[in-house]
């Protein structure tokens, strides 16, 4: 059984979830809407579905790039909906004026949607506690307690979802950098092993997921109220000098998947070929060796070492003239200056993600 | 957004040539109309019909027909498996509510992964909960289907006959607006590399809005994929279009890979003008290519960044053979290789584009015509 649980865990929760982040927010909403239905037992049945239901809105409605942002939009949903149930439990009474109603709460949520996610995700929600309400009616006492419920019912959520089980920021972003460091790896690993049998839609997929996995990064950042530009200039920030590094390595293993095929016909590059195969494996390893020092279980690479193999790549290259050999030797020429170039910016992206792993290490 | 300007902007897009404005005008009839037709038809969970209008409705129609056949896939899959399970358990005991919590949980964990998945689970959650509360619970999950079955025929028929708005109409100006963000992160990265100084915030700022920009591309694109009236070619044009798009951003990320790397040094002096020449001309094809992608016809001439870089490469062998280069870094000079390496590849991109935005338009035409005559 826990064997059956770690291979679930490593295959579909892992790559998803490393932080637990998701998962930690369903676990949350569940406890939320529990916590809801156990504070409306003391009251009339007819409520419960109010109670719950406000909870559930507003643990669904979880949006905005920041912490405060998301607590505004959950505020905003349930003092929102309290403050016109009443009204749609009366409107509900006539079909006609119900509709018109809805007609107007729809118009009005899908169209503020252009001032943001976070309004239109919370005026969905808004408008779904209305819609019960509208599709229940009854006269206007029920209505103010059904307010009264959703009150109630949404700030149970708010509570649960912004003051119980903090997250830890260090812990999350390690375990979401470990996985993009591994997908950077393995995206690594397929361009590199495309060089002689290209598969595009291959290396398009590991690309996305690499892509997915620093996005991913980011958005933990700015979930937790961390500014992932912070580092931008001066990179003393840990966290988001992290996250650049992240980009940077991303961008060069593009860089290279672009240049990687240079001159595969030409004889006069072949012994380049030969080396440049040679660095980019030395390079495979040492991406490897990243992603486990992250886990804790790598060793230290020679970082240095494989950049003295790039810049004997680049002299060797320079060596072949090849620039004034005409214009067809010269095309070839800038695709593997690409390749090289590409490798060399790689390499220092490495080098400076191999110090970042090192402080994060002393840090934990 | 501060309210003042969150008014001005509603404000604005209160007219009717604002596909905001239509798509929520669309959505508030649909919904309204689907809330009088539950009324009249006596459904007991009239909110089961509203609410699949309103998950199911977006801005265009191929992207309310993706999601109204993941909406009704998937209510209809999770409430028979839970009708089932119901049937079986009598929906009873520790295990039933130990099910019911799990399934619970998935639906919430599934709601930012997966939508398909989360629908299917919503409802086998929810028919599961209402086979506790009642006793023949699992009639319920019958009713699930067929009001949401009626909701999404309802929100189908809005999007088709209330101001039809199809992804197909939408991508030349989604081309048009993707290679507009494309040529100005290309003119950022240029400028700063002529200059030999990086704003990072600024190329930060140009990428992103890049990568929003192709987002939405790729989505107009599956979208009107996901409309009738598209044939084969049409569509393969537009997914190697996509490619296409992909690898210029692709091409201007490792670019500023390059730029970074300039470290205070402009290109050689010897070569200042040549490359601001080069430079401005794919800059201009850019602005071109955004042109002729919203619908403009070939009457001008497409600038030439092929030409522009084969007189770039006669200009560094002269200056090669003066020996103008010998006082500049070896990292100096490598660096401007890999620049122009770069451009070279994105004119070539550009080449690809334009076949394929003129093969694109020319299918076009012949479907039109076709379906006129």
């Amino acid at each position: 059984m826990a064997a059956i649980m770690e291979r679930f865990y490593t295959a579909i929760v892992h790559p998803v979830d490393p932080g637990f982040f998701i998962s930690r927010h369903a676990g949350k909403a569940v406890l939320a809407c529990l916590a809801a239905l156990i504070v409306a037992w003391p009251f009339p049945r007819e409520y419960t579905l109010w109670f719950v239901f406000s909870a559930f809105a507003v643990m669904m409605s979880r949006s905005g790039e920041t912490f405060h942002r998301r607590k505004v939009t959950a505020v905003t949903v349930f003092t929102g909906a309290a403050l016109l149930v009443p009204f749609s439990s009366v409107v509900g009474q006539s079909t006609f004026a119900a509709a018109i109603y809805l007609f107007f709460l729809v118009f009005a949520v899908f169209l503020a949607g252009v001032l943001g996610r976070h309004v239109a995700v919370g005026g969905v929600w808004l408008l779904f506690v209305n819609a019960l309400t509208l599709c229940s009616p009854a006269p206007l006492s029920t209505g103010l307690a059904r307010a009264g419920a959703v009150l109630v019912g949404g700030a149970v959520a708010y509570a649960v979802n912004f003051r119980l089980w903090p997250v830890r920021p260090g812990r999350i972003l390690r375990d979401c950098g470990t996985v993009a460091v591994r997908d950077l790896a393995e995206y690594f690993a397929v361009v590199t092993g495309s060089f002689e049998n290209p598969d595009s839609a291959a290396v398009d997929r590991v690309r996305d997921r690499a892509r997915i996995s620093v996005r991913r990064y980011r958005r933990t950042m700015e979930a937790m109220g961390l500014d992932p530009l912070a580092g931008m200039q001066t990179e003393d920030d840990r966290m988001s000098g992290f996250y650049l590094v992240l980009v940077r390595v991303f961008k060069g293993v593009v860089a290279l998947s672009r240049n990687s095929r240079f001159a595969a016909r030409s004889p006069l590059f072949r012994g380049i070929r030969k080396e440049f195969a040679g660095t980019v494996d030395e390079a495979g390893r040492t991406f490897t060796s990243l992603a486990g020092l992250l886990d804790s279980d790598g060793k230290v690479f020679d970082v240095a070492g494989l950049a003295r193999a790039v810049e004997g790549l680049e002299q060797g290259l320079l060596n072949l003239g090849a620039y004034q050999r005409g214009e067809g030797v010269r095309q070839e020429f800038l695709e593997a200056w690409g390749a090289v170039y590409a490798m060399k910016n790689l390499v220092a992206e490495l080098g400076r993600m191999q110090g970042y792993i090192g402080k994060e290490r002393s840090c934990v | 957004m501060r309210m003042k300007d969150a008014v001005l902007r509603l404000r604005r897009e209160l007219t009717t040539a604002s596909p905001a404005f239509r798509h929520a005008l669309r959505a508030g009839l649909a919904t309204s109309a689907a809330f009088i037709a539950a009324r009249m038809l006596g459904l007991s969970h009239e909110m089961w019909v509203i609410v699949s209008v309103v998950v199911i409705m977006r801005p265009s129609l191929g992207g309310t027909l993706r999601f109204g056949r993941d909406r009704v896939l998937g209510t209809i899959a999770g409430a028979l498996v839970a009708i089932a399970v119901v049937l079986l358990t009598k929906a009873s005991g520790v295990w039933f509510v130990l099910l019911l919590v799990v399934s619970f949980f998935t639906t919430l964990f599934l709601h930012v992964v997966h939508y398909l998945g989360f629908v299917t689970f919503l409802s086998f959650t929810v028919v599961l909960g209402l086979g506790i509360v009642f006793p023949e619970g699992w009639k319920l999950g019958v009713e699930r289907i067929w009001d949401t079955l009626l909701g999404g025929g309802i929100g189908l028929g809005a999007a088709f006959f209330i101001w039809p708005n199809r992804a197909a109409k939408g991508i030349d100006s989604r081309v048009a607006s993707s290679l507009n963000d494309l040529g100005a992160l290309f003119r950022i990265l240029g400028k700063s590399y002529q200059a030999g100084e990086v704003r990072p915030e600024e190329i930060v700022a140009a990428r992103r809005k890049t990568y929003d920009s192709l987002n939405g591309c790729r989505e107009i694109f599956s979208e009107a994929a996901a409309e009738a009236g598209l044939s084969r070619a049409g569509r393969n044009d537009l997914s190697r279009l996509s490619a296409v798009l992909d690898k210029l951003y692709d091409l201007l990320m490792s670019m500023d890979t390059v730029v970074r790397r300039v470290s205070g040094e402009g290109p050689p002096e010897s070569l200042g003008n040549d490359l601001h020449q080069l430079l401005e001309t794919v800059d201009l094809e850019f602005a071109w290519m955004t042109d002729y992608a919203r619908g403009r016809k070939e009457e001008t001439t497409r600038p030439n960044g092929a030409a522009a870089l084969a007189e770039m490469f006669d200009r560094i062998r002269i200056v090669r053979a003066r020996g103008d280069l010998e006082g500049h870094s070896m990292e100096h000079r490598t660096n401007l290789s890999a620049f122009l390496y770069h451009v070279y590849a994105v004119v070539q991109e550009l080449e690809n584009g334009f076949e394929l935005l003129k093969s694109y338009r020319a299918g076009r035409t012949e479907e039109d015509s076709s379906f006129q005559a």
